[in-house]
């Protein structure tokens, strides 16, 4: 909390109905977000249990100086993945973070398993475990306005929830944020569903004192000045990540018809431009972010032939019109919208599930599975069918589908097409196909993401030069490392240029911890080596992961990779890891 | 020579008063020269360096040192951002 020397923790176990409040001091030492949360998964998960039963817990924690400075707006959630089987980290905006402030946790750790589906209440002053039997099976955003109606507590709340996807054991299930914002990644949805909880509700009135008003306001103007007078943020705002696709496309960076190409010849059509043109009807933020990144966009769709229209608002953003449009051969923005949508109200990740479509499309033309197994024709482009596939592997149909909803890896090493089932130890791929930094990078990154330690920037930057492993693998560790520092304030990576040491150590000057930079890269590298600690305690080692040989096969940006190459790199990565284990964490001493 | 250059998103406006209504992309003449290299046209075109991600000469991507002859035309990109 700010002013104060410890991290206030809510416990709730869905078992017992039981709810606990802790003070802890000692995790002053890992800052927040992240920090707190990998130390609290760490102390709480049980590495010999599978991801979903039910003594696995759900942690979300804010940051040490949430919601109070300019996009400083994110939640993490961490949890053993049902995806991969180890290190599950996702982040997603919305009012969550703004919320549980002012409800006063810095972090809630969800254990047990409800007996009857049921939904979490969370305030100041108290928590209830409500009957969601009615909400069971519901949609993702029909299931938050009916929340929202029977709840009290407009404005500053927030509601989190999964849709039949979560429900049903998804392996790569999402959960919502406030109908635009999601933690996409690594299945939390699926361990949300396997406690039988289908949402929370948080809701906070605190008032938030701020002791130096003076000296907080002269930093938060200099920040917000920043955030919203430079260069950096304004690309965020007004096409958004979407401006990618094309660039991506002529670069050949970009993921296409199942990593069959890095060219997608349709780019134009996809655009960030394409969609503004088309379908794009407002930008909203985050609470806290002066930005305003996300997108909203609007299509039509027939009630049913020879029927009426209804208009469909999604959001879209570079990762859903690569995994949805390009890597699934979909030329339209409003094919891309189609299938977004299918995505969202069954609440998927929509990156694993473009990928594992993208697998099942190659599969069914290869005679790898047959019509009869995927019900429908399923192939490239054609985004009818594509959702109602969605549909399907969130119902888990057939035994396909229900292959399909556990992730690709799973699916192609039980089927066949292991080396076109593009992920990355076992997360499906992200949009990036630009070089050795992009694919080492998500392969040794602690949570299998292009945004562990961007390697697609690093591919950017050395284009034109010859690789050079040492150089690579100290930036890909370095800025890992300094990630977890962002993420323990849990800073939107997009404004990390502006959030420069200097800034940070401002910043966390104002809500009462005045620290060295030393310090704050003992607490990075702390953070980084619990992650590390979690990972080989689940099983996890960069040694055995086996790349799908496509990821070599098709040319990137900087040209073919070698899968030895690749080796290599993440091999000696893996040695700076163990180092990181074992270097003494004197200075931990200093909290405790 | 005479040449076609499309500027993409934020580097269209090194080059507002270039661009006609509702084009993506302006003719330039350059005098006296037969060929030009493209970092050369980057700099003529007033962009600053870290803000091109790279670019294509007749829908191939190319080097910086690589020329660009009459006729061609260039496509300029802004570096890729992401979180």
């Amino acid at each position: 909390m700010f002013y104060k020397d410890y991290i206030r923790v809510l416990n709730i176990n869905l078992s017992t109905g039981r709810i606990r409040v802790d003070k802890r001091k000692d995790l002053r030492a890992y800052l927040g977000g992240v920090g707190v949360a990998s130390k609290l998964l760490q102390e709480n998960m049980n590495p010999d249990l599978p991801p979903l039963h039910e003594d696995q817990p759900i942690i979300f924690a804010i940051g040490a100086a949430s919601s109070v400075f300019p996009v400083i707006t994110k939640t993490v959630a961490m949890f053993v993945s049902p995806l991969t089987g180890e290190l599950g980290e996702s982040y997603a905006g919305g009012r969550l973070a703004f919320t549980m402030l002012h409800a006063g946790y810095d972090a809630i750790v969800i254990t047990g398993k409800s007996q009857k589906p049921c939904y979490v209440t969370v305030t100041q002053t108290g928590v209830e475990i409500k009957d969601a039997r009615a909400f069971w099976g519901m949609d993702s955003d029909k299931v938050g306005s009916y929340i929202r109606n029977r709840e009290h507590g407009s404005g500053k709340r927030s509601i989190i929830r999964i849709g039949p996807a979560g429900e049903n054991l998804c392996s790569y299930a999402s959960v919502c944020v406030d109908t635009y914002r999601h933690f996409g990644r690594l299945g939390l949805g699926a361990v949300f569903g396997s406690k039988l909880m289908k949402a929370m509700q948080v809701t906070g009135d605190l008032p938030m004192p701020i002791p130096n008003f003076k000296d907080y306001f002269k930093t938060y103007s200099k920040l917000y000045k920043q955030v919203t007078e430079t260069e950096v943020m304004a690309k965020y705002h007004d096409a958004g990540t979407p401006i990618n696709v094309e660039p991506l496309s002529a670069m050949g960076g970009l993921p296409t018809r199942n990593l069959t190409s890095g060219t997608f010849e349709h780019a134009e059509n996809i655009s960030g431009e394409a969609f503004a043109k088309n379908n794009l009807i407002r930008k909203m933020a985050c609470t806290g972010c002066p930005v305003g990144c996300i997108h909203i966009g609007q299509f039509r769709r027939e009630f049913d032939h020879g029927y009426e229209y209804e208009a469909i608002s999604v959001g879209y953003d570079y990762e859903l019109i690569y995994a949805l449009g390009s890597f699934l051969g979909v030329d339209n923005t409003d094919g891309v919208l189609y299938v977004i949508d299918a995505v969202e109200r069954n609440g998927l990740d929509a990156m694993s599930c473009g990928v594992v479509l993208g697998w099942a499309c190659e599969a069914l033309e290869r005679g790898i599975i047959t019509e009869e197994q995927t019900i429908l024709p399923l192939k490239m482009g054609d985004y009818v069918n594509l959702a109602k596939a969605v549909d399907y592997i969130a119902q888990g149909v057939n035994q396909l589908y229900t292959d399909m909803g556990k992730g690709v890896k799973h699916v192609a090493k039980k089927y066949g097409g292991y080396d076109f089932g593009m992920q990355i130890a076992g997360n499906e791929m992200p949009g990036y196909h630009t070089g050795y930094g992009s694919l080492v990078g998500a392969l040794v990154g602690a949570r299998h993401s292009h945004l562990c330690n961007a390697g697609y920037s690093y591919d950017q930057s050395n284009r034109d030069k010859e690789l050079d492993k040492e150089k690579l693998v100290d930036y890909l560790i370095s800025e890992e490392i300094e990630r977890c520092l962002l993420n323990s304030l849990i800073i939107c990576l997009f404004a990390r240029k502006v959030y420069s040491r200097e800034n940070i150590r401002m910043v966390l000057k104002c809500v009462g911890l005045d620290y060295t930079d030393e310090t704050l890269t003992d607490i990075a590298k702390r953070i980084l080596r619990t992650k590390l600690e979690i990972k080989k305690s689940l099983g996890f080692a960069i040694q055995d992961v086996k790349l799908p040989k496509r990821f070599f096969e098709t040319p990137t940006t900087t040209g073919k990779l070698d899968q030895y190459m690749a080796n290599e790199i993440a091999e000696e990565y893996a040695r700076r890891c163990e180092e990181i284990l074992a270097e003494e964490d004197e200075s931990i001493k200093e909290f405790v | 020579m005479v040449i076609t250059v499309e500027l993409f998103h934020t580097l269209k406006k090194y080059n507002k008063e270039r661009f006609k209504d509702d084009e993506n992309s302006f003719e330039l003449s350059i005098d006296g020269r037969d060929e030009i290299l493209l970092d050369e046209l980057v700099s003529l075109l007033n962009i600053p360096d870290e803000e091109v991600g790279f670019a294509t000469i007749n829908s191939v991507k190319h080097n910086w040192n690589d020329p660009i002859k009459d006729g061609d035309r260039i496509k300029i990109f802004p570096v890729i951002i992401a979180g």
